[in-house]
C-alpha cells in the first residue's frame, strides 16, 4: 500500500484528522489477534467522532483479545481525490493497514442520506460493492444502527444486519465467527450459521416477490422456514459495558465533550418519532452508576464539557438529583454541562437555575405543530400554556434566544396549524417584550425552525403520504409571510432533501437500484448543502425505472405488506393502527408511566413496563 | 502569580496539530493531570496558556515554548511528571521553570534553528541537486511570495537577510531524503522566517521536490 508523502497531506485541510495517534486510541498487533474489524462511520471524521455507539462497539471488540477493532471514515472530497490519485485504499485509522484485508467491514446506519457514502466507501477500499459479488477471503460486510430496522434499500450491498443493541450480539457473532475461521469454511456456511444469532438478518437468505401496482406480494425464506428476526435489547443497563477511556480527538469534533447515556427509550409515544418507538422500552442507568461513569470519563478524557444523552432528558425520573449531583462534580473542575433534550413542560425554575449555573446557550423547545388540535394528532402532549410558561421563566432569568423546533406536512394538516406556527412565535416576541425592562434582557430572538416532515418505519404515521415538493413550497412562502417580525428567524430545509429521506426511509429492496445509480452518477455526501444534487438522483430515477410519488407521497394501504414489517421491533402492527385511529379523531394517548396502553414491547420483559 | 515556563517537544505522531488545537490539547491535559490552570474572565473564559512562536502544521519541534499561568505553585518536576504521565503520545515536556518577569514571551523570540529533510523528484545526481540549492543560499537575493490573504495582491519578499547562516549536508546512501538544509534564521514578532518559504525558494528555481520534513531544533530568545 503507498503511503502518502508529508507534502501530499499538508494540501489537504486538517491532515490530523487521516494519521490517528489520538489519546486513548487501542493499538494491537494485527498478527496477535484472529479477526480484525473495520467500524466505519459513513461520514467525516468531524461528525464520526462524535457518534456514542462507535465509542462502546469499539472498546467492547478491543475488549476482546483475538479482536482489532480499528475506526474508519469517509475521506473529504479533496483527500478522497488524492488518495485514488495515488492508490491509497480507504485504511484502518490505527495501522493504516487496507480494510478489504480485514474480516468484516461494518458500517452504522444513522441518517439515510449517508447510504451512497457507503458504496463510495466500500469503493474506496476495493470491495465489490454488491454483495453477491464478494469471494472467499474478503471482508464480510455489515451493518446496524437505527436504519437497520429497514434494511431493504441496502439489502442488496450487506451481507448481513444486526438489528437492535449490539453490546451483546456483536460478541455472539465474533464467537460464531471465530469458530467458522478456524474450522475454515465457506462464505455461505458462515452466513447460515450467523443466521441463527437472534437480531441478525442475512439478506440472500431472503426473497421479495412484487405485484403488479409495486408493492410487495410475497416477503419469505428461501428455505420457507418461519421468518423470526427480533430485535436485541439490553435489559440491565447498569450491568451492561461503557466505556469511559474514551479517544480523544485533536481537532474540530462536533459535540466534543464527555457523553453519559442515562436512558434508552423513551415513554412519549410521539407518533412521528421512529427513535421512541425502535428504543423500547424505556431502561434506565441508575443515579449511582451514572456518577461513577461520569467521575472516570473526567479522569480519563480532561474533556471541558459533558452532555447528558437520552430520548428526553428530563424524563429521568431522578433527573434532579443527577443534575445537582453532577453539576457539583462538574464545576470544580470548571467543566460545562449541557443538558440538551428537555420536555418543554419540565422547564421551571428548579430547573433553568441548574442551566444558569453553567454557560448559557439559547433555550431549545420542541412544540412540533402549531396549534393544539394537531399536538394532539402527533400525540405530542404540550400545551400553549405549558410552553408560555417555559419562555416567561427563561425570560426573566436572563434568556434572550429561544429556538422553536416544528414539523410541516404532518398528517390532517392546514394552513391554520400553520398559522399556528406564526402566531406562537409572535406571541412569545410580545411576552417578552410585556415583561419589565429591568426583569429580562434587552431584547430577544426567536428562531422558528421548520422541518419537512418524513413519515418512517416503524410509528403512527409509516402509512402517510409525505407533502408533495409543490405542496411543500407554498407552505415554506406561507411562513414566510406569516413570520414577518424583526424579532422572529424562519428556518426551513430543502424540499428536495426530505423527498428523498422519504424514499429510502420507507424503501424496499428496487430502492437499492436507486441508490447505486445515484452514487454512480457521483452523489456523496448527500446530507451537507454543498454537495447535495437533486440532479444526480433524478437521473437515478430516470435509470432504474422507480418514482419518488410511489415510496414518498403514496399513502399505504393498511392491508399492504410494508417492506420492514417482517421485523419484530417490539412495538405491535396493532398497536399502530390503534394509534393512527385515534391519531385522525384527535385524541391522545397517555406516556408510559401514566398508563400503560399495551404497545407490545412488555413482552420483551424489562424496563419501564415493569416499574 | 504561579507562572511557569515549559519547553516541549511535537514529534511525528502529532505534526499536523494545528495552533488553536494545540491549546484544546493542552486545556484537556491539564484537566486530566489535575493541574488547575487558571482562566481568562468573561463570558467565553480560555486558559492561560501563553506561546512563543506557533509552529504550523506538518512542522516537527524539538523545542516549543510556552508559558502558563496555574491557579496555585506545583513544583517544577511534579509538573513535569504529571505533565507527561497525561499528555498524548508525541508530546513530551522537557523542562519546566518557574517564571518571575512580566514580560511578553513572544516579544522575546529572536531566532530559530531549523533542519530542512528534502527528497528531490528527479534523482539523477544528488551532487547536482545540492549544489544548486547551496548556489540558492548564496545568491544575493531570495525572493518568494509573502503568505497574504486571498483577497490581496501578492507580494515578493527577500528573505536573504532573515537567514544567520546555513549548512547543507548531503546524504548518500538515505533512500529517504537526499540533503538536509541546517540553518539559524530570524524569528519572531518583528522579522520572522517562516520555514515553508525554503521550500518555496528551492521550488521556485526549478528544483522539485517530492518530499520535505521540517524540524525546529531550537528557539532562541532575548531575556
Amino acid at each position: 500500500m503507498n503511503k502518502l508523502t508529508n507534502k501530499q497531506l499538508l494540501t489537504v485541510q486538517n491532515p490530523i484528522i487521516y494519521t490517528g495517534n489520538e489519546l486513548n486510541q487501542v493499538i494491537k498487533k494485527p498478527d496477535d489477534v484472529k479477526i480484525r474489524f473495520a467500524f466505519c462511520f459513513p461520514e467525516v471524521y468531524e461528525i464520526g467522532m462524535s457518534y456514542l455507539g462507535m465509542k462502546i462497539l469499539y472498546y467492547l471488540l478491543n475488549n476482546r483479545e483475538d479482536t482489532y477493532c480499528e475506526r474508519v471514515f469517509a475521506p473529504s472530497i479533496e483527500m478522497e481525490n488524492l488518495m485514488r490519485k495515488n492508490n491509497i485504499e480507504l485504511y484502518g485509522l490505527e495501522t493504516k493497514d487496507s480494510i478489504k484485508t480485514f474480516d468484516f467491514v461494518g458500517f452504522t446506519l444513522q441518517y439515510e442520506l449517508t447510504y451512497t457514502n457507503i458504496l463510495n466507501m466500500l469503493d474506496l477500499a476495493n470491495i465489490p460493492i454488491y454483495a453477491k459479488d464478494r469471494e472467499e477471503g474478503m471482508p464480510f460486510v455489515i451493518a446496524g444502527g437505527p436504519c437497520a430496522c429497514n434494511p431493504e434499500p441496502l439489502a442488496d450491498f450487506i451481507d448481513f444486519f444486526v438489528i437492535g443493541e449490539g453490546e451483546e450480539v456483536i460478541n455472539e457473532i465474533m464467537d460464531v465467527y471465530a469458530k467458522w475461521k478456524d474450522g475454515k469454511g465457506t462464505r455461505k456456511e458462515f452466513l447460515e450459521k450467523v443466521d441463527k444469532v437472534q437480531g441478525v438478518y442475512v439478506p440472500c437468505l431472503y426473497e421479495t416477490k412484487y405485484n403488479e401496482d409495486g408493492t410487495i406480494s410475497e416477503f419469505k425464506r428461501k428455505d420457507n422456514e418461519k421468518i423470526n428476526i427480533t430485535k436485541r435489547i439490553i435489559k440491565d443497563l447498569d450491568k451492561v459495558f461503557f466505556p469511559t477511556k474514551t479517544i480523544v480527538p485533536y481537532s474540530s469534533v462536533i459535540h466534543d465533550r464527555t457523553m453519559l447515556e442515562i436512558f434508552r427509550g423513551c415513554i412519549r409515544g410521539c407518533r412521528f418519532c421512529q427513535a421512541g418507538y425502535i428504543y423500547r422500552p424505556v431502561r434506565e442507568k441508575s443515579v449511582d452508576r451514572l456518577l461513577e461513569i461520569a467521575k472516570e470519563s473526567i479522569d480519563s478524557t480532561g474533556y471541558e464539557e459533558m452532555s447528558l444523552v437520552s430520548l428526553s432528558t428530563s424524563d429521568y425520573t431522578k433527573f434532579h438529583e443527577l443534575a445537582s449531583n453532577l453539576i457539583d462534580m462538574t464545576k470544580e473542575k470548571k467543566i460545562n454541562l449541557s443538558l440538551p433534550s428537555l420536555r418543554i413542560d419540565s422547564i421551571d425554575d428548579k430547573l433553568l437555575d441548574k442551566m444558569n449555573s453553567v454557560r448559557k446557550s439559547g433555550l431549545t423547545l420542541a412544540p412540533e405543530a402549531g396549534t393544539q388540535r394537531l399536538r394532539n394528532v402527533i400525540n405530542k402532549n404540550v400545551n400553549e400554556e405549558e410552553i408560555f410558561k417555559a419562555c416567561d421563566i427563561a425570560f426573566r432569568k436572563g434568556w434572550t434566544v429561544v429556538k422553536l423546533y416544528f414539523m410541516m406536512g404532518l398528517p390532517t394538516e392546514t394552513f391554520e396549524d400553520l398559522q399556528g406556527i406564526a402566531d406562537l412565535a409572535n406571541k412569545i416576541v410580545d411576552m417578552f417584550f410585556k415583561i419589565p425592562k429591568n426583569e429580562r434582557g434587552r431584547n430577544v430572538k426567536v428562531t422558528v425552525s421548520v422541518s419537512t416532515f418524513v413519515p418512517k418505519p416503524f410509528t403512527t404515521f409509516q402509512w402517510a403520504g409525505q407533502n408533495d415538493k409543490k405542496l411543500i413550497q407554498e407552505k415554506i412562502e406561507f411562513l414566510q409571510n406569516a413570520t414577518k417580525n424583526r424579532n422572529v428567524s424562519f428556518n426551513w430545509n430543502n424540499p428536495d432533501v426530505s423527498i428523498m429521506e422519504a424514499v429510502i426511509a420507507r424503501g424496499d429492496r428496487k430502492v437499492s437500484k436507486l441508490i447505486y445509480e445515484a452514487w454512480k452518477q457521483g452523489a456523496k455526501f448527500d446530507g451537507w448543502d454543498e454537495h447535495f444534487d437533486i440532479q444526480k438522483w433524478n437521473k437515478a430515477f430516470e435509470i432504474s425505472g422507480l418514482s419518488k410519488e410511489f415510496y414518498a407521497q403514496r399513502v399505504r394501504r393498511l392491508d399492504e405488506i410494508l417492506p420492514w414489517e417482517f421485523i419484530n421491533m417490539g412495538v405491535s402492527r396493532k398497536f399502530f393502527e390503534k394509534e393512527l385511529d385515534k391519531a385522525l379523531k384527535g385524541e391522545v394517548t397517555p406516556n408510559c408511566r401514566q398508563s400503560c396502553s399495551g404497545c407490545g414491547i412488555a413482552s420483551f420483559g424489562g424496563g419501564v413496563c415493569f416499574e | 502569580m504561579s507562572k511557569y515556563r515549559l519547553i516541549y517537544e511535537k514529534n511525528d505522531e502529532v505534526k499536523y496539530l494545528g495552533h488553536l488545537d494545540t491549546m484544546t490539547m493542552f486545556d484537556r491535559t491539564f484537566r486530566r493531570a489535575d493541574i488547575k490552570l487558571k482562566f481568562s474572565q468573561g463570558f467565553n473564559p480560555k486558559p492561560n496558556i501563553v506561546f512563543a512562536l506557533p509552529s504550523g502544521s506538518g512542522l516537527i519541534s524539538k523545542s516549543e515554548i510556552i508559558e502558563i499561568e496555574l491557579e496555585e505553585d506545583v513544583e517544577e518536576n511534579k509538573l513535569i511528571e504529571r505533565l507527561n504521565n497525561n499528555l498524548p503520545n508525541g508530546f513530551n515536556i522537557i523542562t519546566a521553570n518557574y517564571v518571575t518577569d512580566n514580560k511578553s514571551l513572544m516579544a522575546k523570540v529572536i531566532e530559530s534553528e531549523y533542519e530542512v529533510y528534502i527528497k528531490f523528484e528527479h534523482e539523477n545526481n544528488k551532487d547536482e541537486l545540492a549544489e544548486k540549492v547551496i548556489d540558492i543560499f548564496n545568491s544575493n537575493e531570495i525572493l518568494v511570495d509573502k503568505k497574504v490573504k486571498p483577497d490581496k495582491p501578492k507580494v515578493d519578499i527577500d528573505i536573504k537577510s532573515f537567514i544567520i547562516n546555513v549548512y547543507v549536508e548531503k546524504y548518500v546512501d538515505n533512500d529517504e531524503y537526499d540533503i538536509c538544509i541546517k540553518m539559524k534564521a530570524k524569528a519572531g514578532s518583528k522579522d520572522n522566517l517562516r520555514p515553508d518559504y525554503i521550500i518555496q525558494a528551492i521550488e521556485k528555481n526549478g528544483l522539485a521536490i517530492y518530499d520535505y520534513q521540517i524540524i525546529r531544533t531550537n528557539l532562541i530568545l532575548n531575556e
